[in-house]
């Protein structure tokens, strides 16, 4: 796939669009429509999604030979399977025979993918290996040149297979960039590393996959309202959960083009999201420098986004007011699945190392908090569906909406860049800005304008 | 099903009558938001889950509900915290509140046991003693918020107790007929 073109007329009406973004994304302005339009979002699949790096499963998932699971990459349909050889391919379902699928199921483990309509059967790393009749009535078939179409790039970081369906692409380390830096605090700290705990949630939410994107990418400033819910039972740290602005919070506002939401304990104490210390002795720090293990140890929460539609969080909390915090961190990914519609993934991970008794407990807080359940969850669903709402009719377009991302700007707030940090990236003294979203929509206007990913902003970071 | 019906009338214990009677009135104080009136009707040791399903390979079957990940996973104070909070006023996944209704169908009585003696002869039973009944149902669940209308089908299976002359809920696992669910969230239990 080397290269994917928009012929028809409605790609000018996005060009025309995005032409005009950069100057207004300067200005901390993002037009309400993107949330919801047709064309916008053909546009992101082709443009966004078949060209840049996209998570498709946790080396966990799938640790033996022959273990598969089925995943999405925008809207097309891919086995992520270990072969025989151990080499994990991400492989498109489709029978090249008709283009029926090949594997029905969500996942498995399996030496063969069969096709249900001729027989046409593949091997677990995706070869063509047997053809009904093929003496008689498929002689001359290569098999080798009929295997199953593999994604153009596969590779992992610490655990997480990407897949691009570009070859134009930078390698997976090049497009995580420094982000890195701030990952391994999160999967590096133990021996194993993290874990993933049995099969991902999915939800539907009628809303878009940008309004979840942009929220993880570090939307500090709407827990004090919309999450009020949890304070009032007292099943989140008030330092995790509370207004923002405190004076251990920052922003990594742009690394790689990824971002982060960060709060700290004051210097000193040590928290680690709230592991308790019989998974806490399990960290130490390893291939981790001094600072980074520093930042481990004083993590109240972390959230963020990997362009461009993977996410995390790393918190604390418990299920009920009696019974004690814990940590728990969760990857989540937003499909998109139509205009203002998307499904939404989440896997929790955990220690390796840690007692499956923890586990099984780190879980249990999790879905309490953040799940389809969640008791954060569930009201964020309900904001992002509003915004879908109001973006998918005639007014947005009509009137040219524009949404106010402008916090921290310099007339806004009194951001400064973060003195003495030891991370990289352009990192704020507070989360009282909204950096981290105007750099998720600055790669994506890039991303939708052809711009290569990785590649420095031409804007230059606000404020 | 020969052998429940056999259950059914060897048993002076939790009749088919009984399960329903108390399947709706539990299902209308969720349907009518009455929370703390539904937490009455579960025991202190309730063990609540709705396991995550995947689609699988027929020789897999089994395995189609995780028994590792769910998307509840509830004893009685995380139950009581949701409970809390959705009646805080600030839930705004339920403010306006959801229209839901559930229909429930297919009662049957799976299996009975009484665990006062110390003998039990049912699968599944909760920590306190007492009469239980292993009940089966099907359940239809409507759910509407502004113009958008959804369907939850699944199969419950509970474990009903009675406890001082009344029945209370020890066990419910909510088998969905569902890979993903159609919902944004979940702010009910089922």
């Amino acid at each position: 796939m080397k290269s994917v073109n928009l012929k028809s007329g409605n790609a000018s009406r996005v060009d025309s669009l995005l032409g005009g973004m950069a100057g207004t994304l300067s200005e901390g302005l993002v037009p309400l429509w993107i949330y919801k339009d047709p064309d916008i979002f053909r546009a992101e699949m082709e443009r966004i999604f078949a060209r840049t790096w996209v998570f498709v499963a946790h080396q966990s998932e799938i640790p033996r030979p022959g273990d598969y699971v089925a995943r999405p990459i925008g809207l097309d349909p891919f086995i992520v399977a270990r072969g025989s050889d151990g080499k994990v391919r991400v492989l498109f379902d489709s029978c090249r025979h008709r283009g029926a699928r090949v594997c029905p199921s969500d996942q498995g483990n399996a030496d063969n993918f069969v096709c249900p309509y001729h027989g046409w059967s593949y091997t677990n790393s995706g070869r063509l290996d047997a053809v009904p009749n093929k003496n008689t009535a498929y002689k001359g078939l290569n098999q080798n040149d009929w295997g199953l179409l593999e994604a153009a790039r596969v590779e992992s970081y610490r655990g997480l297979v990407f897949a691009s369906l570009s070859d134009e692409v930078p390698s997976l380390t090049e497009h995580l960039g420094d982000f890195r830096w701030y990952l391994d605090t999160h999967l590096a700290l133990t021996d194993g590393g993290m874990e993933v705990v049995g099969t991902p949630h999915r939800w539907r939410i009628d809303a878009d996959w940008k309004s979840a994107a942009e929220n993880f990418a570090g939307d500090s400033y709407h827990t004090q309202t919309l999450h009020q819910s949890i304070m009032r039972i007292g099943i989140a740290p008030r330092a995790a959960a509370g207004a923002s602005g405190g004076s251990n919070d920052v922003h990594v506002t742009e690394c790689g083009g990824h971002t982060t939401s960060i709060r700290r304990t004051d210097p000193g104490v040590v928290n680690f999201w709230g592991y308790p210390k019989d998974v806490a002795r399990h960290f130490r720090r390893g291939e981790l420098s001094a600072a980074q293990f520093e930042l481990a140890q004083r993590s109240v929460v972390h959230t963020g986004t990997i362009f461009p539609n993977l996410s995390l969080i790393h918190i604390g909390g418990t299920d009920d007011p009696d019974k004690p915090m814990t940590a728990y961190f969760n990857f989540r990914q937003w499909q998109p699945r139509g205009p203002g519609e998307m499904e939404a993934w989440n896997w929790v991970m955990v220690p390796k190392e840690a007692s499956a008794e923890y586990k099984a407990r780190s879980y249990k807080v999790s879905v309490a908090n953040f799940s389809p359940s969640g008791n954060f969850e569930q009201d964020d669903s309900i904001v992002w569906s509003g915004v879908a709402r109001s973006a998918g009719g005639v007014f947005a377009r009509a009137r040219g909406v524009l949404l106010n991302y402008q916090m921290g700007l310099p007339d806004m707030s009194e951001a400064k860049p973060a003195k003495d940090w030891p991370g990289p990236g352009e990192v704020y003294d507070t989360n009282l800005e909204e950096g981290v979203q105007r750099t998720f929509f600055r790669h994506w206007q890039r991303a939708m304008s052809g711009g290569a990913r990785g590649e420095a902003p031409e804007e230059p970071c606000q404020p | 099903m020969p052998a429940v019906a056999a259950a059914d009338t060897a048993s002076p214990g939790i009749s088919r009558a009984d399960a329903e009677e108390f399947l709706f009135c539990e299902a209308q104080a969720l349907d009518d938001w009455r929370l703390n009136d539904w937490l009455a009707l579960v025991t202190p040791d309730i063990d609540y889950r709705i396991p995550v399903r995947t689609s699988r390979e027929t020789r897999d079957s089994d395995f189609m509900f995780s028994e590792a990940t769910y998307y509840m996973v509830e004893d009685y104070g995380s139950l009581a915290a949701r409970v809390q909070r959705l009646v805080s006023g600030v839930a705004f996944s339920e403010s306006p509140r959801t229209r839901m209704r559930r229909h429930l169908s297919n009662v049957r009585i799976a299996s009975r046991s009484d665990t006062r003696s110390g003998t039990q002869s049912g699968t599944q039973s909760g920590t306190q003693p007492g009469i239980e009944a292993q009940v089966r149902s099907n359940l239809l669940f409507f759910w509407s918020r502004d113009d958008v209308q959804r369907l939850i089908s699944a199969e419950r299976r509970d474990t009903l107790r009675r406890v001082d002359g009344r029945l209370l809920l020890a066990r419910r696992v909510v088998l969905l007929d569902h890979v993903s669910l159609p919902l944004p969230n979940l702010s009910t239990v089922l």
